[in-house]
């Protein structure tokens, strides 16, 4: 007979016993089942984060081929068309599978942990949430190992990407790829959102919520609404060009400009849901170096959550050079005006903290810090382009490309690499080395402004994007060697990045619980930390549980390691969503292989979509079928079915 | 850090039953959906008369002209939507204001007291609203409709 839905749970104290009984209940089985099956946040976390790192090296060395191919005028390494399909593939593999993922992957991981809960809300849609992602991940790179890769940009406007200009599959790749990855993406945005308002530690009032977890839920809102028009488009491309319906032929009564605003409607949002959440690690990690909380804590949650609310009205700063009437844009414009003031909430407050606190400058703080530079560069730039006039001179030229690359290499790549220095101990319970982290950041801090700064002059001179080669004397020449060895010193960085992870993941020296003195939950814990995460249930009374003795910024106190046990089975703990007043216990599922087979069943699917091939579609949708049905089938365990009537 | 279970029971928001769901709703939704809306319709009604065939007029036509009046009839309901949004805040800040210790410094600061932050946000979120619609104002100044 499974346990009642509702009981008072027992509060105690941590020890062995406890943790020796949880360890039993919560850890994932070894072996091949263990490894497909496993749901534990942790595991996903951290394969989210080594997919997406895999990934930026492939992006990053499709870079470094297109940087060698314009080192010189002239030059002919490539074809035109192996220079589409770099660019696009580059594009589509650093803003797709790499910058959101690793976000997903950090949240993945640390959430939980953050929050004092044992696990995410829905620990099997999260695993599945991975295995998508891998699945569309392989499914857009296939297309592009066997020369049929997306070759129109990440933006793939039509109509160069109808059947019409574009016969091969390249498209077809891209489209079904792409609606795959927005299945991930929506089934992550719904936990997140249901985690950050359902799991939260008793205690931990909505102003008390870690920034990134802010930035995070504020990304998740703004997926869930926005993924579908992307998906959408994506749908209709491909059906205009196997099923020759017009939506975007004007031919045939379509919209080409229905594309533009269908795809921008998310990759304008979708821009922020890639920075907020690493803004949000460099306000939770940054304070930790300074010896000080962040400063206007309040302000910068409500900055995060205006950012993205006036984020779903700049779509069209992308379109300014369309044709649209001119009052119309003003509109957009004046968002994108508007924008600046909540985003310079987080940039104040983190010089603020800079300035108030004591800092401890380590690698992660050299990272962190480097993000208001590279911030302010990248959000100059991109002020400049909210001015209609001045967007009309600068669209399509390399000065977009120098502001693309400081917005999302500057507040994503060097905040996440920050934010590897600083979790790899709590991940791993090894520091990564110091002495290899300081060439690490100087290498890539230096080689970044080399290969990105003097964009914004090629762009200035004229020089247009997506050109596979230039003639010589038209004033490039000497930049562009300048962009191609910054470009390569920029890798090398990257490349002792992961030197300095490898070397240290079994060598580096012991972390303990807390190397950095931190004040969130997830430092209260082992390095790395057992399976249920926390032994008891914590309480919390303040924003910085383990700095309260030292800030006093509260009578009362949080309580780590006497709370509810929870250990009648695999269990977490549901709270409410304004104040995590504790409302019932909930029982987690248990390890599954159901997420895996489904998305195999989708790759599957996917690919007789593509080939046409109705055997392997049926075979596919079978497979998802019966996935689905074995995941969805109520167990009386979970309380998903009633009890027996006892007579 | 070890404490008894009476330590396990600090509510973080005394005050809460002062502010209802609807209220709250009201004042942390009412003014971004306002923006929103007058967002929207706004460059509906601006852009539609520009584009009532294929090719774009370099001016609206005489029998779309009211879409400019329109336009700023919604931009001004919303700026109203807004800052009613932004005083009702600041008329519950006032009422729980001393719902945790600190003053506006610290609540902007830490965030004591979740219903003041909440009414905090109101403010902010309200009157933030309403600027942004009024900086659309310009454009209506300055701007031509449809040719630029």
């Amino acid at each position: 007979m499974s346990r009642p839905a509702y009981r008072t749970p027992v509060i105690g104290d941590d020890g062995p016993e406890l943790r020796a009984r949880l360890q039993a209940i919560w850890e994932t089985k070894p072996g091949l089942l263990g490894f497909l099956g496993t749901v534990d946040h942790k595991e996903i976390g951290i394969r989210y984060i080594v997919t997406a790192f895999l990934l930026l090296a492939a992006g990053g060395v499709e870079a470094l081929v297109m940087r060698l191919q314009l080192a010189g005028p002239d030059r002919r390494l490539l074809t035109p068309e192996q220079y589409n399909q770099l660019f696009s593939t580059h594009g589509m593999t650093m803003i797709f599978l790499y910058a959101s993922p690793v976000l997903s992957g950090f949240s993945n991981y640390l959430w939980p942990l953050l929050l004092g809960a044992r696990d995410m809300a829905f620990p099997r849609l999260n695993a599945l949430s991975y295995w998508v992602y891998l699945a569309a991940a392989i499914f857009l790179y296939t297309g592009f190992l066997v020369g049929a890769g997306p070759n129109d940009g990440w933006f793939n406007y039509v109509p160069y990407a109808l059947a019409e200009y574009n016969p091969g599959l390249n498209q077809d790749y891209y489209a079904l790829g792409m609606i795959l990855l927005g299945i991930s993406t929506s089934v992550g945005a719904a936990n997140f959102i249901v985690t950050a308002f359902k799991m939260r530690a008793p205690g931990m009032s909505i102003n008390r919520i870690p920034i990134m977890v802010w930035g995070t839920l504020t990304a998740s809102v703004a997926n869930l609404a926005v993924v579908p028009a992307v998906s959408l488009a994506f749908f209709m491309l491909w059906l205009d060009r196997r099923f020759g319906t017009h939506f975007f032929d004007s031919a045939g009564g379509g919209q080409p400009l229905l594309w533009q605003h269908l795809f921008w409607l998310f990759g304008h949002p979708w821009v922020y849901a890639i920075v907020l959440p690493a803004m949000g690690m460099v306000s939770d990690g940054l304070p930790v170096f300074c010896r000080r909380p962040l400063v206007g804590y309040s302000l910068v949650a409500l900055g995060t959550v205006a950012t993205m609310i006036l984020g779903f009205g700049v779509w069209v700063h992308h379109m300014f050079a369309t044709g649209l009437p001119a009052l119309s844009l003003s509109f957009f414009s004046a968002a994108s005006f508007a924008i600046t003031f909540p985003s310079l909430i987080a940039l104040a407050s983190w010089l603020a903290t800079i300035w108030l606190g004591r800092p401890v400058v380590t690698t992660a703080f050299l990272f962190f810090a480097s993000t208001i530079l590279l911030f302010v560069i990248g959000g100059v730039s991109g002020l400049m382009t909210a001015s209609v006039p001045i967007d009309l001179q600068l669209t399509d030229t390399y000065f977009i490309v120098a502001h693309l690359h400081y917005t999302i290499v500057g507040i994503n790549l060097f905040p996440v690499v920050g934010a590897v220095y600083f979790w790899f101990p709590k991940m791993t319970g090894r520091l990564l080395n110091e002495r290899l982290g300081r060439w690490n950041f100087w290498t890539m801090f230096v080689g970044f402004n080399l290969a990105f700064l003097p964009m914004h002059i090629t762009g200035l001179l004229g020089m247009p994007r997506r050109v596979y080669t230039y003639p010589a004397h038209m004033g490039w020449d000497g930049l562009n060697l300048l962009i191609s060895i910054g470009s390569y010193i920029f890798a090398a960085g990257v490349l002792l990045f992961l030197i300095n992870v490898a070397r240290s993941r079994r060598g580096g020296a012991v972390a303990g619980p807390d190397p950095w003195g931190g004040p969130t939950l997830e430092w209260a814990t082992t390095s790395p930390p057992p399976p249920y995460n926390f032994a008891v249930i914590p309480t919390i009374a303040s924003r910085h549980p383990l700095w309260e003795a030292a800030l006093d910024e509260e009578e009362a106190r949080s309580s780590i390691h006497r709370g509810m046990l929870l250990d009648h089975g695999k269990e977490a703990l549901a709270t409410s969503p304004m104040d995590a007043e504790p409302e019932r216990i909930v029982e987690m599922p248990e390890d599954s292989v159901g997420p895996f087979a489904l998305a195999v069943g989708l790759l599957v699917l996917l690919f007789g979509l593509l080939h046409f091939q109705p055997w392997l579609s049926a075979a596919g949708g079978l497979i998802v079928a019966a996935a689905l049905l074995a995941w969805l089938w109520p167990r009386r365990k979970l309380l998903e079915r009633a009890e027996p009537a006892h007579g | 850090m070890s404490q008894g279970p009476e330590s396990l029971s600090h509510h973080p928001a005394p005050d809460a039953h002062k502010l209802s769901s609807a209220r709250a709703f009201f004042i942390l939704f009412g003014g971004p959906l306002a923006w929103f809306v007058q967002f929207n319709l706004g460059v509906i009604l601006s852009g539609w008369p520009c584009y009532p065939s294929d090719r774009r007029l370099a001016a609206p036509p005489p029998d779309y002209e009211w879409t400019r009046a329109g336009a700023m009839a919604v931009l001004v309901l919303a700026l109203l939507v807004a800052i009613a949004a932004g005083a009702s805040a600041q008329i519950m800040l006032r009422r729980v204001r001393d719902e945790a210790e600190g003053g506006h410094a610290e609540l902007a600061e830490i965030g004591h007291g979740r219903t003041r932050f909440i009414a905090l946000w109101g403010i902010a979120l309200g009157y933030g609203s309403a600027v942004a619609a009024a900086l659309t104002l310009v454009a209506f100044l300055l701007v031509p409709r449809c040719a630029g």
